[in-house]
């Protein structure tokens, strides 16, 4: 399974649609074998650690810290993330793919990402998508475990989580404020998005511990996510489904997915790239022409009225969040855009 | 697709898609103003400008306006919803915060503006400047300055006001 | 022996002796007379003064006539031929020479120059008021086509640079008092922009849109009791300007730079401000009272926003757009307004233009109906209560028993058949709304024109004074009752000669009660008029 992310790129596109819909009677059941298993799992995961070389996992990571993973994760879009945490993961560890044989009703997915989950991700993202149909009295759990033998659908999403949140970790630092509040971020989401989906922001809190700070998994309702890939959470699959175009990163701030389908100030639709960028810590999404305009004006959110700070990467907002990787998930990701 | 790569797009793909922005906009609010119509307020388009509207405020009861029906003008910009509308008053009013040419004093015209904002929360705003009127900064000093002092007379002549030139 | 149905004037008389009419038509039935007695009796091209004769007054007074020049003013009494036949057979004698003369049935009573050098009297402008024997005329300077909208004046309306309206005593001829409007336009033509109500004149600017309200006090002098238009009511730029006073005065004590110099804003309003964007007063009231009636149309609120929208928002600026064309009074404290587009407004023909007609109370400045002049339940106000819309003084003598489709059968069945004979009904109610509002002292009170005692052909003849084709045919007047012709208008006895040829125009005069009427023809060049006098012989 070696990875080509170029023609795997132009094949996932078109596997996506292609595939979607086929995979979600599977995901429902995946999942909730998942849960099962996860519960059964949660506490040999604990310290799990390599997965692959890069990630590591931090048995000290509370949700919290997972939290900051998956903010990290969404402000970066995804894409590049992905991209990156595929790579590296390709690059570290053949030894996982064993595990991630068995794992798919995704099956056949010559996209390196998935051969990683197979590998350590599997068990923690088996975890993570059992807490997430649990969501919502898992919440308290913390969960850096990780592998899980049937739980391979979801694994390398884990392995990634934990990647990223390794990413996090260095950020932590800069980021603690939002460390401290994390309940303050499930409120900003709820007031971004519309509650719809509330164990998908439960499943981005209860992904297990990241293993490595600069690897982020695909998230469930990735447009990017491998086709391939088993769609993880019932929650997040169908939101996918429904929206094209919704959110990548999912919520705002932190938690959830993106409902909005049209920019507030243009009436556009939003697209991908729109939807997945987030210029303000106050939720307020809106497309990229208008934010533009807007930087030309008076540069002030519209929705809390506080200048936009600069962060010198347009799409990527406010600079809340990894500054140092974003670019070079960005970078990435654009790769990954441009060519799909 | 909207984006091609970057978030930034070229600038002539912006300056015309501005009108045709501005007017979907305009449009949205429109039926969003069907929906949730705010109380004691209705505001459409004059004929088939989409951009020149006239909105109507029914004074609340309980403000020294009541009974009084103001018609206003409200001018959309081309840039809408970018630069604020342009509000102005054709009927006459008694009001610290609107002058005798009509132009109103309020924030959220001049700096206060946000492009989230919408003619529905803009007629509420109208609204609420009837019944709370801001004489800190007035746009009619003298008025304002009644406000304060000798607010009975202040609300005596409004009423008059109202009964003379806003029936 | 004499049957109640007797057509014979001394059958008449004898019943008259004997029976009292039925409670409330004594008027009518002294009317009856009036078809044994008829101007059958005609003296063609009577040799008359070369007038423009004008008018009856309603009291049937005096004779308005102007001079050619359209400078003075000729007033003559009305009297009767009376000569002297020392013949055996005087009823076959032939009138005597003097019967030709116009002086022996009119004696001229005074001339008085009304306009000055650059100014005509406009021969179609004329009202009198009967309590105290008043006539207003008015004159005017030519008219001023493409006059710049200055001033708050409307846009497309014609100016004319001084109009004057005088008020003569008729008894003796002496002006009694002038009112003057400058660079203004009112329409004299028929008397179509001032109305006379009692003694209360309602004159429209149609060039400032102003409604003036003048009350002519007994001693002959013209009160201006107020000007509806910018402001309703006849304090309200008082009350402006004293507010502004009043609030300036509190700021001048702590006064600061702003951007709107408050104080320096009360100083323009002392003149009027054509910069003002508001809508005047007169518009406020109307735009209001449309729009509280389509919000509470809709009474679900849903649906609310979208029915205001369509119907009251889309229009909005048609509504601005309107002008005053024309005003009656209902009463003393009603005016029945009718709004435009300032096309139809200067035009005669407005049929295309949408027209709305609005009852407006001067006291409490509240408008209180509002129709376009299409509508179906304005028409059946119209059609049943037309006499409260033709208002005359109720101590006029003559004037209140004016045919009318509500109140004769015959007009009403004319009328019918021709709603029937309509192509579109709403064609047809527009036709009948136009007539409204309706110009005073516009018809004559002659029982030669009642419906129900005379027939005749109404397009060649009627009540309403208007200048008519001439036509070669005598107007047969019948009568209802006995179905026989009582008397013909002939217009003269040169029908087919060369002359013949060349278009007339005929009026008729008729007196309000004697058996007297003058029918003039005239050509469009300046040959003199050709005057017939019928009377009874």
């Amino acid at each position: 399974m070696a990875f080509d992310s170029v023609t795997n790129a132009k094949d996932f596109a078109k596997k996506k649609k292609a595939n979607r819909s086929a995979k979600l009677k599977q995901c429902k059941l995946d999942a909730r074998r998942h849960q099962w298993l996860s519960q059964v799992n949660n506490q040999e995961r604990k310290d799990q650690v390599d997965v692959s070389g890069g990630i590591q996992v931090s048995p000290t990571h509370g949700r919290n810290e997972r939290d900051r993973v998956v903010k990290i994760s969404e402000m970066n879009s995804g894409n590049g993330e992905h991209d990156g945490s595929v790579q590296h993961y390709s690059d570290s560890d053949s030894s996982s793919h064993s595990r991630i044989s068995h794992s798919c009703s995704v099956g056949g997915s010559h996209f390196s990402g998935t051969s990683f989950t197979g590998s350590g991700g599997s068990s923690r993202s088996s975890s993570s998508s059992g807490r997430s149909v649990s969501g919502i009295m898992s919440e308290e759990e913390d969960d850096d475990n990780n592998d899980d033998d049937d739980g391979c659908v979801d694994d390398w999403e884990a392995v990634a989580d934990a990647m990223a949140a390794s990413d996090a970790k260095q950020q932590q630092e800069q980021n603690k404020p939002f460390q401290e509040s994390p309940s303050e971020h499930e409120n900003v989401n709820k007031l971004n998005c519309p509650p719809e989906f509330p164990n998908s922001q439960l499943l981005e809190v209860d992904i297990p511990k990241p293993k490595a700070e600069n690897r982020k998994a695909w998230r469930p309702d990735d447009a990017f996510r491998p086709q391939s890939l088993p769609t993880l959470l019932k929650q997040h699959s169908f939101p996918i489904k429904l929206e094209r175009h919704s959110g990548s990163g999912g919520v705002t701030c932190a938690i959830g997915i993106s409902t909005q389908s049209s920019c507030p100030i243009c009436c556009e639709d939003l697209d991908f790239t729109d939807s997945s960028f987030l210029p303000c810590y106050c939720g307020f999404r809106l497309c990229l022409f208008c934010h533009k305009r807007i930087l030309e004006e008076d540069g002030r959110c519209p929705g809390c009225r506080k200048k936009y700070e600069h962060d010198g990467i347009t799409c990527e907002g406010n600079g809340n969040f990894a500054e140092g990787s974003s670019p070079y998930r960005f970078a990435r990701s654009y790769s990954m855009i441009t060519k799909s | 697709m909207k984006s091609s790569s970057t978030g930034g797009v070229g600038r002539s793909w912006q300056s015309t898609a501005t009108v045709s922005c501005s007017g979907k906009r305009i449009q949205k609010e429109m039926r969003e103003l069907n929906l949730e119509a705010p109380p004691h307020s209705s505001a459409g388009p004059k004929g088939d400008n989409l951009y020149h509207w006239v909105a109507t405020l029914i004074a609340p009861q309980g403000t020294p306006y009541q009974g009084g029906i103001f018609f206003l003008d409200i001018a959309f910009p081309v840039d809408y919803p970018f630069r604020p509308p342009q509000v102005l008053f054709k009927t006459r009013i008694f009001h610290c915060n609107v002058d005798s040419a009509g132009n109103v004093a309020l924030d959220i015209l001049k700096d206060g503006w946000s492009p989230a904002l919408t003619i529905s929360k803009l007629l509420l705003a109208l609204t609420s400047l009837l019944s709370n009127p801001d004489p800190y900064k007035p746009l009619v000093p003298g008025i304002a300055h009644l406000y304060l002092e000798d607010k009975a007379k202040h609300n005596e002549l409004a009423a008059e006001w109202t009964r003379r030139f806003a029936r | 022996m004499f049957r109640s149905n007797n057509y014979n004037v001394t059958a008449r008389i004898f019943q008259r002796q004997i029976r009292t009419p039925a409670p409330g038509t004594s008027f009518h039935c002294a009317r009856r007379f009036y078809e044994n007695i008829v101007p059958s009796c005609t003296i063609y091209d009577a040799e008359c003064p070369d007038h423009s004769f004008r008018k009856f007054t309603e009291d049937g007074q005096y004779l308005i006539s102007f001079s050619r020049n359209h400078q003075d003013l000729i007033v003559y009494r009305p009297s009767w031929l009376t000569f002297s036949c020392k013949e055996e057979d005087c009823d076959g004698q032939d009138l005597p020479l003097k019967a030709r003369k116009f002086e022996s049935f009119f004696s001229q009573l005074y001339s008085v120059p009304l306009a000055s050098s650059s100014e005509l009297i406009c021969k179609d402008f004329f009202l009198y008021i009967e309590s105290n024997q008043f006539g207003l005329f008015a004159t005017s300077t030519p008219q001023v086509h493409d006059a710049p909208a200055i001033g708050g004046a409307v846009h497309g309306v014609p100016s004319v640079e001084k109009i004057t309206f005088h008020l003569l005593r008729l008894g003796d001829g002496v002006i009694l008092d002038e009112r003057v409007f400058r660079n203004d336009y009112v329409n004299l033509a028929h008397s179509m922009g001032v109305f006379l109500y009692d003694d209360l004149l309602a004159i429209v600017s149609l060039r400032y849109q102003k409604i003036h309200i003048i009350q002519i006090r007994d001693s002959g002098t013209l009160v201006d009791v107020r000007a509806i238009g910018e402001f309703c009511q006849e304090d309200d730029e008082l009350f402006l300007n004293s507010s502004y006073q009043c609030t300036a005065n509190g700021d001048r004590s702590r006064q600061h730079h702003v951007p709107v110099d408050h104080v320096g804003q009360s100083d323009n309003h002392n003149q009027p401000s054509p910069e003002n964007s508001f809508l005047s007063g007169i518009k406020q009231r109307m735009l209001s009272f449309i729009f509280q009636g389509i919000w509470n149309e809709e009474t679900d609120e849903t649906l609310r926003m979208q029915h205001v929208k369509k119907k009251f928002y889309f229009h909005f600026q048609d509504y601005v757009d309107l002008i005053m064309w024309k005003v009656q009074l209902l009463d003393r404290h009603h005016l029945l307004i009718k709004f435009g587009s300032v096309d139809g407004g200067v035009s005669r023909n407005a049929d295309n233009h949408p027209a709305f007609l609005a009852v407006y109370n001067m006291e409490t400045t509240d408008i209180v109906a509002f129709y376009q002049n299409s509508v179906d339940e304005l028409y059946l106000l119209f059609e049943q209560f037309c006499d409260h819309f033709h208002v005359t003084s109720k101590r006029s003598l003559y004037m209140n028993f004016i045919s009318s489709h509500s109140n004769n059968i015959h007009v009403r069945e004319q009328v019918r058949s021709n709603k029937n004979k309509a192509t579109s009904l709403p064609q047809f109610v527009k036709k009948m709304l136009s007539s409204l509002p309706y110009c005073s002292q516009s018809q004559s009170p002659s029982p030669y024109f009642d419906q129900s005692l005379f027939r005749y052909d109404e397009k060649l003849i009627s009540a309403t004074e208007r200048h008519r084709q001439c036509t070669d045919h005598p107007i047969k007047f019948i009568s209802r009752q006995s179905n026989t012709l009582k008397f013909k208008i002939k217009p003269g006895p040169e029908v087919g000669t060369a002359d013949g040829r060349v278009k007339k125009i005929s009026s008729f005069l008729f007196h309000p009660f004697l058996p007297l009427a003058l029918s003039i023809q005239q050509t469009w060049s300046l040959q003199p008029a050709v005057v017939n006098i019928h009377f009874r012989r």
